[in-house]
């Protein structure tokens, strides 16, 4: 073994990526391609009666243009409920009714200003409530017709319930009876956000004669890709190539499947390349986002401060797709009740259709949302108590290998650590301080915190697999299929292999590209799972090269096999160092002197599968649902202008038991990223709709993500290695983690300091002065009062 | 144009953006886009050595003008420092933003060497990155200063 | 707000070297000719598809427009084709003139971001002419004139009363804006700006002030600006006389804040809530007027 693990070494795209030479899908051309430019829905709801592109035929440059008409289906992971071009019907404002191809830009976007769509305005439905209910205008007819994932999902036809998932543990009205403390609350509420990733969704398609389309898309799983086209479409998936390189940001809105199969059927009806860019504002009207939330939650506790009972309802606003929304809603209610050890658990969670904009994973995948929940309640009843938030968390912290978790197993013993990850997050920001005193009289300072636990959601089967092939230089290829959208996966991957040979890092090459015909197989990169599983994937196509290594070589050094080792770029006779063989010699086969050969080209493989996990008990929800948890915690020390609502971070903490550090310079970054990621959503963003469902804000001026002016300077990532022995060096992910108890942290901070109850996302300024003025006018008069005597 | 140190000639039409030209006709791909109306400074390229954002810049005003792009230094010999330092930190991740952030950063040490954490902040501000969370990016330019102090 | 375009409508570009050139093009095709010096709003409208013109022209070649420069006495000429980069170099290297003119020069660094500015011009964003646009309360503050021309001849506009309605102005489809003239501030005057946003880029109020303060009351001038939080940028006109009055300057702040939130009509719309801007404008001008004070009698 070499001593790479633990390095903090710079991606190993870097040169790329600072010259602007990192080709992403975007920048990609194929000779003789048409440009592809979509024509949206005004209406929120409507029958598409009529679509009129005669005056787009006449543009010079134009080539064809195609309707929901030309493309009757749908596709989707988990409900099959996506159309490319709306079919029938537009289900939000946005939605897009037509594409123009044409050989330029220009000329497509001329032709479908001049295209005229007749629409017969339905009824819509915005509000989540309102669309459970029984009078509300159904958003899919046909839902009971759509795919469905089998055995995880029930959309009910004929009403707007695309998902509806129970978990009980025990039996939560005995819980509650054994409680000496009840705290509630209602209306909890998280907006629709956009995933903000910087490049936006795109796809360049070519249908070959031979009958095999390649597509070259900017996603996070060219495998999930081709796997939900084919089930769509019905065409082997030996004859999709899908390919991937680097994606300018994903964040999990580039899982599952995108835009792929529009220009790829277009591609087919031309027989000419085919390119699909979403300007901004289609990426934000027009592409998934992260669904809106609204939740009820009610915990019972003993004087002395056990949680005994935990009872929430979710209601996930799904717009118009809840294709991959489903699991997200399933996820927030099966993790419920995250970290802690309670008995008596009950959560109902349901996805649920609206007209508007369609809904897709989100980077924390419904734990930003049930942490938030549950974490603002932590809060309340610790204050109910009279106990220290902190203090009250570690009581009831889960218990690596003693407690059992809300689906009810029995965590491991190597799971890793939530009280350390805890108290390190604290001791951070000086929790057991008093914050200091803010200069000026009308600011006010006051810490939060908050612990999460997450684990990847996927399907019980998600595998993965890596190849390990050497070059005749005894340089290495590691063949792996997890995406690259700037997480650090494939440089940890790099640093595994060339510490397992021995060899520098730089003989080690991840190629930045995937193509689901050539590389090694992943399920999708999403979950925070890359490194766990592909990662586990390489350590056995490590051990299958360095023993086809030893194969050859204890028969060229006529040694016992057992005997051998493979480090330091050579493989040798323990004990004997001297009696070795360099790996140059071995890994294309060894030459004897007079020329006879043995062995070959090593190519080692390995695969991953969760081999523990289960299906959820469909009454219940209990069992195994996940390969690994990482437990952490966020703590935020804040000062607030009380008289216009500026909050700013002084110091934040970021504390993960990871596992182990393979680059702790990513994973700093990762934490960093995360928690303004987070920060950005708790007290900026939010995309707004009108009356009639247009969105307001579809741009970054008004939807407003943190800039370097907001940045905080001082965020302390503090890294736990507890090892998980089934881990690649015993490393956990981490990638979405890093956001899920940001907003609990600040808000509990903000509510600490003001003496509010905010309880609604985003916080942004002016909703903190709002609630000041109707929670705590005093605070706001004292200030006001100090203000006036500012002289 | 001068583009990235060479002479490059090329039919526009009065309409057409620089940024569309560098991208789609000298297939300049080095240069980024994500909003295409001037809010999140991915398209920034130094024309005339001043950074400005190519989606709000007609080519027609670019004639005859230098344009400059973030592979501009390693062509013409070695990374900008900043550039390297952006390495060291790790201050990157998907790298959409990473050209814009390094020709902007480059131009204000170039222009004031000793800028303060504050000035560097105001200045990349019209640059957005989803990825770093900025910190990483921040401290890559202060430790940049120092190869800009001559 | 929102464009889901890459490209832009036809046009006719043209680049003309004297203000001639110009006044003869405006008056052929008036409205459908449009005037481009730093570009950022008129490629923004016509991405939007809010402006298609037959002819855009480009200002900058022309060398009068370029210029920028201070006279003691007559004060600050700005051309149109100056970037706000090049008057904030401009103001910042030379302190005294930057002093003199501090709300401006406060005002200038919060305009968009850095790399808009070494684009965008002064008068470009004067021209847009939304609400939110944050060189009006700094140019109104210190009753600046825009300086216009057309084949009939030149006029001269007060930025205070440039602004009509949403993208509005007073400016004739023939004519064009050549500089704005920011006047000499009156002898021993201070002046700022603040501006402040919730959830958005754009401000959800800003405001400039220039005070000369005397215990000669009659010597006494105040000119209060705010942006952004009505129909269009306002001069609070009772300032000054609130200041010639009488009472402590606690009580002219109590009252200029109290007139400032009864006569400017308050919006609300995606930026902040009326309520919201209320709020702001009490505390944004107090703490102005506060500074601005401390500065004059400490």
């Amino acid at each position: 073994m070499g001593n790479l693990i633990g390095s903090r070494i710079p991606p190993i795209d870097s040169l790329e990526k600072v010259t602007g030479t990192a080709v992403y899908t975007s920048d990609i051309d194929l000779p003789g391609q048409v440009y592809l430019k979509l024509v949206t829905s005004p209406y929120a709801h409507a029958k598409i009666e009529d679509v009129d592109y005669r005056k787009a035929l006449d543009v010079p440059g134009v080539v064809a243009v195609f309707t929901g008409k030309n493309f009757p289906y749908r596709f989707g992971i988990y409900v099959g409920d996506r159309d490319m071009l709306a079919i029938d019907k537009a289900l939000w404002s946005g939605h897009p009714v037509a594409a123009v191809a044409a050989e330029s830009w220009e000329a497509a976007e001329r032709a479908a200003e001049l295209i005229d769509v007749e629409y017969e305005e339905l009824p819509a439905v915005f509000d989540v409530e309102e669309a459970v209910g029984p009078k509300a205008p159904v958003v899919h007819e046909k839902l009971g017709e759509y795919r469905v994932f089998p055995g995880l999902f029930k959309p009910v036809p004929g009403t707007n319930m695309a998902n509806t998932f129970r978990l009980r543990k025990g039996n939560v009205e005995k819980g509650f009876e054994k409680a000496d403390i009840v705290v509630r609350e209602n209306d909890f509420f998280v907006p629709f956000a956009s995933h903000g990733y910087m490049e936006t969704q795109n796809a360049i398609a070519l249908y070959r004669v031979d009958g095999t389309y390649e597509i070259w898309t900017s996603t996070q799983s060219p495998f999930a890709v081709r796997n939900l086209i084919a089930l769509s479409l019905g065409i082997p998936m030996h004859k999709i190539v899908v390919h991937h390189t680097y994606t300018g940001g994903g964040f999990g809105g580039k899982a599952g499947i995108g835009w792929e199969p529009l220009p790829m059927m277009i591609s087919k009806k031309l027989r000419r390349p085919v390119k699909l860019v979403l300007s901004r504002a289609e990426q934000f009207r027009s592409a998934p986002l992260t669904a809106s939330f609204k939740a009820n939650a009610r915990m019972g506790m003993t004087k002395d401060g056990r949680i005994v009972a935990y009872e929430a309802r979710f209601l996930f606003d799904c717009g118009a797709f809840a294709d991959y929304t489903v699991n997200v809603a399933r996820t927030a209610g099966y993790m419920c009740g995250g970290p802690y050890d309670i008995d008596d658990v009950f959560c109902e969670t349901i996805a649920v259709y609206t007209n508007k904009a369609p809904t897709t994973a989100f980077r924390g995948f419904g734990h930003p949302e049930n942490h938030f929940v549950l974490e603002l309640m932590m809060e309340k009843a610790a204050k109910a108590l009279g106990m220290d938030p902190v203090e009250f968390r570690l009581k009831n912290l889960l218990k690596p290998g003693i407690s059992t978790t809300c689906t009810g197993t029995k965590l491991r013993k190597d799971a890793g650590r939530p009280d350390i990850a805890l108290e390190r997050a604290a001791k951070a920001i000086g929790w057991s301080e008093e914050p200091a005193e803010p200069v000026e009289p009308w600011k006010v300072r006051a810490k939060g915190i908050a612990v999460l636990v997450k684990g990847p959601s996927q399907p019980p089967n998600a595998a993965a697999s890596a190849m390990v092939k050497f070059n005749e230089d005894a340089t290495i290829d590691v063949i792996v299929g997890t995406g690259n959208m700037g997480q650090g996966t494939v440089t940890s991957l790099a640093m595994i292999a060339a510490d397992a040979f021995g060899i520098p890092l730089e003989k080690v090459r991840v190629s930045p590209f995937r193509s689901t015909d050539s590389m090694a197989y992943t399920w999708q990169t999403v979950g925070s799972r890359g490194l766990f599983t592909d990662g586990q994937a390489l350590m056995k196509a490590i051990e299958d090269a360095k023993d086809q290594i030893k194969d050859v070589a204890a028969q060229a050094l006529r040694v016992s096999k057992e005997d051998l080792e493979v480090a330091d770029g050579k493989v040798f006779m323990v004990g004997k160092p001297w009696i070795n063989l360099k790996l140059e010699d071995v890994v294309m086969g060894y030459m004897y002197e007079n020329g006879n050969s043995i062995g070959g080209p090593i190519i080692g493989r390995g695969h991953h599968i969760a081999t523990q996990c289960t299906i959820l008990d469909p009454e219940t929800g209990q069992g195994s649902p996940t390969i690994f948890y990482t437990f952490g915690a966020t703590g935020v020390e804040i000062e607030i202008d009380v008289l216009t609502g500026e909050v700013k971070i002084l110091r934040a903490s970021q504390a993960y038991d990871i596992g182990k550090a393979i680059n702790p310079l990513l994973v700093e970054g990762q934490a960093i990223g995360g928690f303004v990621m987070g920060m950005s959503r708790t007290l900026f963003e939010e995309l707004r709709f009108d009356e009639r469902g247009n969105m307001m804000n579809p741009n970054f001026s008004t939807y407003y993500m943190v800039r370097t002016k907001e940045a905080p300077d001082d965020i302390r990532v503090e890294l736990i290695e507890t090892p998980q022995h089934d881990g690649p060096h015993g490393a956990r992910g981490l990638g979405e983690n890093v956001m899920v108890a940001v907003a609990p942290a600040i808000i509990s901070a903000i509510n600490r300091a003001l003496g509010t109850n905010i309880k609604r996302l985003p916080a942004t300024r002016e909703n903190i002065v709002k609630t000041i003025e109707g929670q705590n006018p005093d605070l706001l008069e004292r200030a006001m009062r100090a203000l006036r005597l500012g002289r | 144009m001068t583009v990235n140190g060479e002479r490059r000639a090329v039919e526009v039409k009065d309409n057409e953006l620089l940024l569309d030209v560098l991208r789609d006709k000298l297939y300049v791909k080095s240069v980024k886009a994500a909003c295409w109306k001037g809010e999140c400074g991915l398209c920034t390229v130094l024309l005339n050595d001043l950074p400005v954002k190519s989606c709000m810049v007609l080519a027609m005003e670019a004639d005859g003008a230098d344009v400059k792009t973030a592979e501009y230094f390693i062509k013409n010999g070695e990374l900008a420092p900043v550039q390297r330092s952006f390495i060291e930190h790790g201050a990157l991740q998907c790298g959409f933003c990473t050209p814009a952030f390094s020709l902007a950063a480059h131009h204000l040490l170039q222009r004031n060497p000793n800028a303060t954490r504050e000035e560097i902040k105001e200045y990349l501000s019209g640059i957005i990155c989803r990825c770093t969370g900025y910190k990483q990016i921040i401290e890559a330019v202060e430790d940049a200063r120092k190869y800009y102090q001559k | 707000m929102s464009s889901p375009y890459f490209t832009l409508p036809e046009f006719r570009y043209t680049k003309p070297k004297t203000i001639e050139e110009v006044v003869k093009v405006l008056d052929e095709y008036g409205e459908n000719a449009r005037i481009l010096a730093g570009g950022i709003g008129l490629i923004s409208f016509m991405k939007e598809r809010l402006l298609s013109p037959q002819v855009v022209i480009d200002i900058k070649g022309i060398p009068e427009l370029r210029r920028i420069e201070y006279v003691e006495g007559n004060g600050l000429h700005i051309g149109a084709a100056v970037t706000i980069a090049e008057l904030q170099g401009f103001l910042g290297e030379r302190v005294e003139i930057g002093n003199k003119y501090r709300a401006l020069s406060e005002a200038l660094p919060q305009i968009s971001d850095s790399l808009i500015r070494n684009r965008s011009t002064l008068i470009g964003n004067i021209c847009e002419a939304l609400p939110y646009m944050d060189g009006y309360p700094p140019l109104i503050a210190f009753d600046a004139k825009l300086h216009s021309v057309s084949v009939k001849g030149e006029r001269e506009i007060p930025v205070a009363e440039f602004m009509k309605g949403l993208a509005e102005t007073e400016l004739k489809t023939d004519e064009f804006i050549t500089h704005v003239t920011v006047p000499e501030p009156p002898e021993g005057a201070v002046s700022g700006f603040t501006k402040f946003s919730s959830h958005s880029e754009f401000s959800a109020t800003a405001i400039a002030a220039l005070i000369r303060w005397s215990e000669r009351r009659d010597e006494r001038i105040a000119r209060i600006s705010y942006g952004s939080v009505s129909d269009t940028p306002i001069l609070l006109q009772e300032a000054g006389e609130i200041f010639r009055g009488e009472g402590s300057i606690d009580s002219m702040i109590d009252r200029v804040v109290e007139t400032a939130l009864s006569e400017i009509n308050i919006i609300s719309d995606l930026y902040a809530t009326a309520d919201y801007r209320r709020r702001l404008i009490e505390v944004l001008t107090r703490r102005l007027l506060v500074r601005l004070f401390k500065e004059v009698i400490g």
